[in-house]
């Protein structure tokens, strides 16, 4: 059954939509991410040496720029390659750049404390706690697209990817990688890595998802000849 | 005519042209959004788009800029003061027009299929 939508509503809907109909955002989320990890990678330790200090000053500066003008670059890539293709609508009055630094917190939050737990655990509780977590985010897939909450089930995870989910747009690479990774940290990753693997992991994901989002769209919606007016 | 039937005389005509209230819809929705943007959304062929811009710019309804975003031409468009308001008292009398009768000011089925059979 089509469900009617004000047109109002409706337009401003697509409004929301359309400011992740290319997947940039994604892109520099996910790029952005990785700095983080790279901070991660490169912690400052005694004694001091040179490399992994610029390297982690490097990655920090360049991680807290991209969150400071997360929006000034996204709009920077759009004006190359959305706008001249499909036009430019003003992009939504929420601050993108809050909602993707509340995904990356959210997801990284969720994941790293049961990871951290877990490297402490024998191999059969391991295997069991991940074939839960796996169970819990694929609980949470459903929830999310049945647009249905059982608050009494409701995890870190599950809540994590709701909030995602109504403040991002993401394909089904997000939702099926996460407990794929999770469940490859939880199993393979050396332990006191885990959390870097993690972050780099999400950061990977959202570039994929941001990638294949892009290239679809330049696809579907090649340059136009002469200009629309 | 009745005054309430008058209510109808009174809906702004430059809004009610149903291309125009695509329009004005969108740019109500979204602060603003450019050319290309409103043809796609809306559905209309360049020359039509331009014409009823042309009719919303001249009833200072809608603000028209042209500006880059990096090396791409842009044309503009945006609500004004003047036109959010007017669209707003449209709308408002649209509502008036198509609220739903009391309970019991509507004939029943039997009695209309009895008057007009």
């Amino acid at each position: 059954m089509t469900v009617f939508q004000p047109p109002l509503v409706a337009a401003e809907q697509r409004a929301w939509n359309y400011w992740f109909v290319d997947g940039i955002t994604n892109l520099v989320v996910g790029a952005n991410t990785l700095l983080f990890a790279l901070t991660m990678m490169y912690p400052p330790r005694w004694p001091p040496r040179p490399l992994p200090i610029a390297l982690w000053l490097v990655a920090l500066v360049l991680y807290v720029v991209v969150a400071l003008y997360y929006r000034q670059i996204v709009e920077w890539l759009k004006a190359r390659t959305t706008y001249p293709r499909t036009g430019y609508v003003e992009s939504p009055s929420a601050d993108p750049a809050e909602a993707a630094n509340l995904v990356t917190f959210s997801l990284g939050a969720t994941g790293t404390p049961p990871e951290v737990q877990l490297q402490h655990m024998q191999r059969r509780a391991r295997w069991m706690i991940t074939i839960a977590l796996v169970a819990v985010a694929c609980f949470a897939f459903m929830v999310i697209h049945q647009r249905w909450v059982w608050t009494a089930t409701g995890t870190l995870f599950s809540i994590a990817m709701i909030i995602a989910r109504r403040t991002f747009r993401f394909s089904w690479i997000l939702p099926v990688g996460f407990p794929l990774l999770g469940l490859y940290i939880t199993t393979f990753a050396p332990r006191h890595m885990g959390g870097t693997y993690l972050i780099i992991g999400m950061g990977m994901l959202f570039i994929l998802d941001g990638a294949a989002t892009l290239i679809t769209y330049l696809i579907r919606n090649p340059m136009p000849k002469a200009p629309a007016a | 005519m009745t005054p309430d039937l008058q209510a109808l005389a009174t809906l702004d005509r430059v809004i009610h042209e149903p291309a125009r209230l695509m329009i004005i819809t969108v740019l109500y929705a979204v602060n603003e959004a450019d050319f290309l943007y409103l043809q796609r959304e809306c559905g209309l062929t360049q020359g039509n788009l331009s014409s009823h811009l042309a009719k919303l710019e001249d009833a200072q309804y809608v603000l028209i800029e042209k500006t880059f975003k990096g090396k791409y031409p842009l044309t503009i468009c945006s609500l004004t003061q003047k036109g959010r308001a007017a669209f707003a008292e449209y709308v408002q009398k649209i509502r008036v027009v198509a609220a739903p009768p009391a309970h019991g000011d509507r004939p029943s089925k039997a009695r209309h299929g009895k008057n007009s059979g």
